[in-house]
């Protein structure tokens, strides 16, 4: 870095520092000034300009198999509500549903429904009959189907900014366009350097969603946080043709694979602007940030396939974006092994915006030292840290 | 043109196995024209969004004379070329491969794909008008003074008794000629005002550029004596503050006396009308330059593609030529599709780099003539519709600036939807971007020409078409 | 012969070369769609299929662009209500 007019920057002190503007760190942030911390929340560009900007605000629990991270997403489902009553009725969010559908073979998707009512989840089989009533445009052949009815879903850009702008009501400050440069530990305080300031603090979150992983390098320690690239089609706004999230089964498969060849498995829903959304494909392929026509046409082919009254539907954009994940698939959220006051709530891949919530008072309960809502081991960094895993 | 040093360098183009030209208005029919003459058998597609050649400058009458003899492909096609001709295609998507690129387009309606593969590139997307937003302006009745040429030169309709051309810069003079010609020769009446935000005196401040180019002297004496003889009102120095309307339709506007800046002075004065066009100058179509990523720097609040001298993009293989590279006109835009061209078949055009420059001095004083700084905004009320397609406010693009946090018109559109609509943004994202920017007088503003343009999908595009 | 497409039932002559859009014009019409949020009346605004607010059902297929689409023999056209009929 050719900074040397250190001088210059102006110094701000703050309990806590949280590093990304996305819907992890607002969601932080929330937790955070609710607890009485002096907070400041900063990002390299500006709010929700990363993953939450590319993404179509899934707040589920149907796409998960029982486990810590199914676990995790019930709780989130019922705090996202409770935040949503908070800050008001300001970015659309909605209890949908969902509906998983078997195009083939139903029986993973009927073992998995059966696995998931176990833990909690609200999972109703449908047939073909209950199936038409539920998304009466979706294709005769399909027959099988299993209703979510607590998927739900947000407006994530809107979600972070107006969460934000409340914790900022709060309080809290919100710094756009502070890349963070380094990060230094001396007698239990830390500071934060950017091109134009300093931030001495002694906590920090890094909720810095793909970028996770540069910015603990950056603090001296490391976390194996990748992007896995992804692209959502939307149409042009249409009548209500989708009711609820529509997925096919094998989108779950997805999910869990670490595969670097492409995926796709269709996700299709509509919003409440009248457009329709399709994804998800998987890729990784660094933050590559080509189109890849293959890609399109496949997610076409299968949403038509599923939906036959979206052949004349036009194709309006393409979000293109990178999701954060990690080598096990589960969200990073906790303490640092090494930097003392440097906590981690990243990698959440496809499932940051439903996470969030949880995530955020985790971590705001680990920094305060109070009982968690969770038992938090399953998301430790430590998991990677201590076993040298990269 | 010397005969010899063209002969030379045939035998080294001769690897061009296909070339594309993007557009067919003045810069791609000009580069067409130049391919032409090698004597090496080339083989182009030649692509444009509408259903006719010509681009927005060369608007025709079907099967009425081209306007432009010279660039006529029809006429002077020589034989040894295979020129695929993809009229009413529009490019959605545009792939690099090893030595190359895959095009691809669809019908206009997108229910039709297709795709070539070719080893070069000259985009020549041109410019479309720009628009302001007003009071009203989304009633029909209103339109652009493009739109109203269009219907005027290309369909011979008359789209009203009263016609008001409202904005700024020389475009709404061969507008208004345009409709008095049809009407002549329709044997009707048109009354036709231009309401003009600049004073008429501010062209002394160009009288350099006009003595390097000669002929634009004769061609604004031609108007203006055209719009005397013809009964043409001029108003100056005066800006549409809103379009009045009552049960039957438009019925006049409201205008203000406007400073240079476009600030608005208190008061407005009501003119009679039924129609009203309106025109602020040119926007370049980047959308493709974006997909392409090719790279783009501000020029006077315009996003442009950066070329070299022989109107080289930055990736090898792409020439730019016209007003994607900078608003300039028909003439330039010929001149740098004829350099984009002899540049591919490795020939120099020293003649046509001077003629380049003494265009491009004109142009920028035209700039200086017609400047149009944000200052427009405060002539808006917040009830005012700035998105078209998503029917967002003044106030809600400023409330988002205020309260969320947006400091571009990329984030003002995550949080809005200004600009995520069919058009995506093709008419609002400009107009929103001068808001912020007005409105962030923190000078906190973060447009960034490589950003601010992106539209990931070219053009319209149907799912089923995708699906074959 | 005049050649006619129909727009919301009522036969509209046209000429050739005519776009859907010049050819209503022509025949005294304005408003072509209304808007899904406010229910304001739209029409041809930037007449180069850049703006897409001529948008109109042409053979049963919402959101086509009447500036863009050539006038044809017996073409069924109408006016467009919000995003089209489901």
């Amino acid at each position: 870095m050719a900074h040397v007019s250190t001088s210059a920057r102006e110094e701000i002190g703050a309990d806590l520092v949280i590093i990304g503007a996305g819907i992890v760190g607002a969601m932080c942030a929330h937790y955070a000034i609710a607890s009485g911390l002096r907070t400041i929340v900063i990002d390299r560009n500006s709010v929700a300009s990363g993953t939450t900007g590319a993404g179509e605000g899934n707040i589920m629990v149907s796409d998960k198999s029982p486990g810590p991270e199914l676990d995790l997403a019930l709780i989130s489902r019922e705090l996202w509500f409770e935040v949503g009553a908070r800050v008001g009725d300001s970015f659309e969010l909605v209890a949908k549903g969902g509906v998983s559908v078997a195009r083939s073979n139903p029986k993973p998707l009927h073992d998995l429904a059966e696995s998931q009512s176990r833990v909690g989840v609200d999972a109703r089989e449908v047939d073909q009959i209950a199936l038409s009533k539920l998304e009466p445009f979706i294709s005769p052949e399909i027959k099988y189907g299993v209703h979510y009815p607590q998927d739900a879903q947000c407006q994530p850009m809107l979600a972070a900014a107006r969460i934000l702008q409340d914790f900022q009501r709060r309080g809290g400050k919100v710094i756009a366009r502070q890349e963070v440069l380094e990060i230094e530990e001396s007698d239990g305080a830390l500071s934060i350097r950017t091109p134009d300031m300093i931030f001495r603090t002694t906590h920090i979150i890094n909720a810095a969603g793909t970028w996770a992983g540069e910015i603990a390098k950056r603090a001296g320690s490391d976390l194996p946080i990748m992007p896995r690239r992804g692209f959502i089609l939307v149409t042009a706004p249409l009548p209500q043709y989708v009711f609820h999230k529509v997925y096919d089964s094998d989108y779950v498969d997805n999910v869990a694979s670490s595969d670097a060849d492409l995926q796709t498995s269709t996700v299709i829903e509509g919003t409440k602007s009248g457009t329709i959304l399709i994804g998800a494909s998987r890729e990784r392929v660094g933050y590559d940030k080509s189109m890849s026509v293959p890609v399109i046409k496949k997610l076409a082919r299968q949403a038509t396939s599923l939906f036959p009254v979206l052949k004349d539907a036009q194709l309006l954009r393409v979000y293109n974006g990178f999701r954060p994940y990690s080598p096990d698939h589960l969200p990073v959220i906790g303490p640092d092994s090494k930097i003392k006051g440097l906590y981690h709530c990243a990698g959440h891949e496809g499932a940051g915006i439903g996470l969030s919530a949880a995530s955020g008072k985790l971590i705001a309960e680990l920094i305060q030292g109070v009982k968690p809502l969770i038992d938090p081991t399953p998301f430790s960094p430590a998991r990677f840290q201590l076993a040298g895993v990269r | 043109m010397s005969a010899r040093s063209s002969g030379d360098s045939l035998d080294s183009a001769a690897s061009v196995n296909g070339v594309a030209i993007i557009g067919a208005g003045p810069a791609g029919l000009s580069a067409l024209h130049q391919l032409l003459t090698s004597s090496q058998s080339l083989k182009i597609e030649m692509i444009d969004s509408q259903v006719r050649i010509g681009g927005q400058y060369w608007r025709h009458q079907e099967g009425s004379e081209f306007p432009a003899i010279d660039f006529d492909p029809r006429k002077n096609s020589a034989q040894s070329h295979e020129i695929t001709w993809h009229l009413a295609s529009t490019v959605w998507q545009i792939e690099k491969l090893e030595g190359g690129f895959r095009i691809h387009l669809a019908s206009n309606v997108g229910d039709v794909t297709s795709s070539v593969e070719v080893e070069k590139i000259i985009i020549a997307t041109g410019a479309s008008e720009r628009t302001l937003p007003f009071k009203n302006w989304t009633a029909p009745g209103v339109m652009s003074a493009g739109a109203l040429q269009s219907l005027a030169k290309e369909y011979q309709v008359i789209p009203g008794k009263r016609i008001c051309i409202v904005g700024s810069g020389v475009f709404a003079m061969p507008v208004a000629k345009s409709i008095k010609e049809t009407a002549k020769k329709m044997g009707t009446e048109v009354e036709v005002t231009i309401i003009e935000a600049q004073s008429m005196t501010r062209w002394w401040r160009n009288s350099l550029a006009f003595l390097l180019n000669p002929s634009k002297i004769f061609e604004a004496c031609g108007f203006l004596i055209f719009m005397k003889v013809n009964g043409v009102k001029r108003i100056s120095k005066r800006m549409v503050r809103g379009v009045k309307i009552e049960a039957g339709g438009i019925v006049g506007l409201n205008v203000a006396r406007v400073r240079s800046d476009l600030r608005p002075e208190r008061g407005v004065e009501f003119l009679p009308g039924d129609l009203v066009a309106t025109s602020f100058g040119f926007i370049p179509d980047m959308t493709l330059a974006s997909i392409l990523g090719l790279e783009r720097r501000e020029l006077s609040g315009d996003v442009v593609v950066v070329v070299n001298a022989n109107q080289r993009t930055s990736i090898d293989g792409i020439w730019a030529a016209g007003e994607i590279t900078g608003i300039g006109g028909h003439e330039l835009a010929i001149t740098e599709g004829a350099i984009a061209a002899r540049d591919l078949l490795q020939r120099r055009s020293p003649l046509l780099k001077w003629r380049r420059v003494r265009q491009r001095l004109f142009t920028r004083g035209l700039t200086k003539i017609y400047p149009v700084s944000n200052r427009w905004v405060e002539s808006l009320d917040d009830a005012d519709i700035v998105c078209r397609c998503e029917e967002v406010t003044a106030g809600e693009i400023k409330e988002s600036a205020h309260q969320l946090g947006a400091d571009s018109a990329r984030t003002a559109k995550l949080f809005t939807r200004a600009g995520m609509g069919l058009c995506q943004g093709r008419i609002c994202q400009r107009n929103v971007k001068e808001i912020i920017d007005f409105v962030r007088s923190d000078g906190k503003s973060a447009s960034d020409p490589n950003r601010e343009t992106v539209r990931p999908i070219g053009g319209v595009v149907t799912l089923g078409g995708l699906s074959d | 012969m005049a050649k006619s497409f129909s727009f919301n039932g009522d036969g509209i002559n046209f000429q050739s070369g005519d776009s859907v859009a010049a050819a209503l014009i022509r025949s005294g019409y304005r408003a072509l769609r209304r808007t899904r949020f406010a229910g304001q009346e739209r029409s041809i605004f930037c007449g180069i299929g850049q703006c897409f607010d001529c948008l109109v059902i042409i053979d049963g297929k919402a959101n086509q662009r009447a500036c863009l689409v050539p006038a044809k023999q017996g073409m069924q056209v109408e006016f467009q209500e919000g995003a089209g009929k489901a």
